[in-house]
């Protein structure tokens, strides 16, 4: 812990932890909690969990980016479905209304991936809720719909569960460790 | 949470939540015992349980509108009343279930019959807007015009069934349901625009029409932020009604029954 000399009247530290300048009477940083008067047991203990918290900060993330995934997977896939549906219609009207609905779903499942990175709890819950009335919908339609890509449809709905676990988390933890 | 925040910065000094010590208001931890100030540091479980309830609400509509929309044997008058009712019933309970954090949205505080007039006007022109472009859209899109009044004009009270299940009955559950039960709940959980985006998007997709989800989104947000702003759920009951009854009245015009 050096001393900063540039204060006259009230001399202060940095943090170990976070470098910020606090007054050394504290005995604790008032921006990470490090326990500045603490013993030496007591600052490993900090930074240990402090390091720990950031770990688990990147695991949240990586599941909210799965879940960014899954969205960006479903939007692909809902277009790619929207051809070959319109494709095996011959209906015209029934055909362009089908490519109409697929590429509006699409566009709203980029657009609420693209939004997870800014809001993820919100963005994640709003499309799982939109994949899950789909599946419903095609469920009550074409009943035998639910058995097609099951095992791609139980991992997606994992991750969107995690995903939004995970965003609940981060909230909590990106305050605890100080960061925006 | 936003209040919180609001009121530190005015009064620039905080109480630390653990040892009740005088701290800066900008603190994120207590210079005197190290316990971390923000308020919602010990509530991410609690949070997560929030989640579920407001799933199981969700759940249980999306499989009644499920069964109403999809099952033949539903479609007929009778049966989409009893839906109608039950629908109502899920929304009382679970508005009931958390009774005394509820109730306080169903007070009509500062009640202004100036405000009233604005929101009931913003909501028939919007249903009027709405209306015209759905049905060039529908038109010009998929050559078909929808109606709802086919399953209630055999009846002897056909008009009064049509505007009591379409009208009243949505204005005052789903407001219920989604501004109040869900909207409450999912405020505790995330920041207000984020609320009331969720809220929306949710109450748009239960209608289960991909053309009415461009007017059901804005249309929701503006019942949300009124919700919110005027922290009363009755300006929004009112718009719904105002909305969903110029519907109903247009379509009996155009039909040529009134």
């Amino acid at each position: 812990m050096e001393e900063i000399s540039s204060t006259p009247i009230q001399s202060e530290l940095q943090c170990m932890s976070c470098s910020v300048h606090v007054p050394d009477t504290d005995p604790f940083c008032n921006s990470c909690g490090y326990p500045l008067k603490g013993t030496e047991m007591e600052q490993q203990t900090f930074i240990t969990t402090r390091t720990n918290k950031a770990i688990d900060l990147e695991e949240f993330n990586k599941k909210i980016k799965q879940a960014s995934f899954a969205l960006y997977y479903i939007a692909g896939s809902t277009v790619i479905m929207g051809f070959i549906f319109s494709s095996t219609t011959h209906d015209p009207s029934e055909k362009k209304a089908l490519l109409i609905i697929n590429f509006i779903l699409a566009i709203i499942y980029v657009c609420l991936g693209v939004w997870s990175k800014k809001k993820p709890l919100a963005a994640i819950i709003s499309g799982f809720s939109l994949y899950i009335i789909i599946l419903l919908i095609k469920a009550f339609t074409h009943p035998m719909s639910i058995f097609s890509g099951i095992f791609i449809k139980i991992l997606f709905i994992g991750y969107f569960i995690k995903g939004i676990k995970s965003a609940l988390e981060i909230e909590k933890l990106k305050k605890e460790l100080n960061i925006e | 949470m936003n209040d919180i925040i609001v009121e530190q910065e005015i009064t620039d000094q905080q109480n630390c939540v653990q040892c009740s010590e005088a701290i800066a208001a900008n603190s994120r931890y207590c210079k005197y015992c190290g316990c971390v100030q923000s308020a919602d540091a010990a509530v991410s479980g609690k949070k997560w349980d929030k989640i579920k309830q407001v799933a199981l609400f969700y759940s249980v509509d999306i499989a009644i509108c499920c069964l109403a929309q999809f099952i033949h044997t539903f479609r007929t008058l009778v049966w989409s009343l009893f839906f109608d009712v039950l629908m109502a019933i899920i929304a009382v309970a679970f508005f009931c279930s958390n009774w005394s954090e509820n109730k306080s949205i169903l007070v009509w505080r500062n009640f202004s019959i100036l405000k009233l007039i604005a929101y009931g006007t913003i909501a028939v022109l919007g249903s009027l807007i709405v209306n015209y472009s759905v049905t060039w859209l529908n038109q010009s899109l998929f050559s078909r015009e929808m109606y709802y009044y086919g399953l209630y004009s055999k009846h002897r009270y056909g008009k009064e069934l049509m505007v009591f299940s379409i009208a009243v009955m949505p204005a005052l559950f789903e407001e219920l349901g989604y501004r109040g039960y869900l909207l409450q709940n999912l405020l505790h959980i995330v920041d207000k625009k984020q609320a009331m985006f969720i809220t929306a998007f949710l109450f748009a997709i239960i209608h289960m029409s991909f053309i009415s989800l461009f007017w059901l989104i804005p249309f929701a947000l503006l019942l949300g932020y009124v919700r919110v702003k005027e922290n009363t759920l009755w300006y929004g009951v009112f718009m719904h009604f105002c909305f969903n009854l110029t519907v109903c009245v247009l379509e009996l015009w155009k039909l040529g029954v009134i």
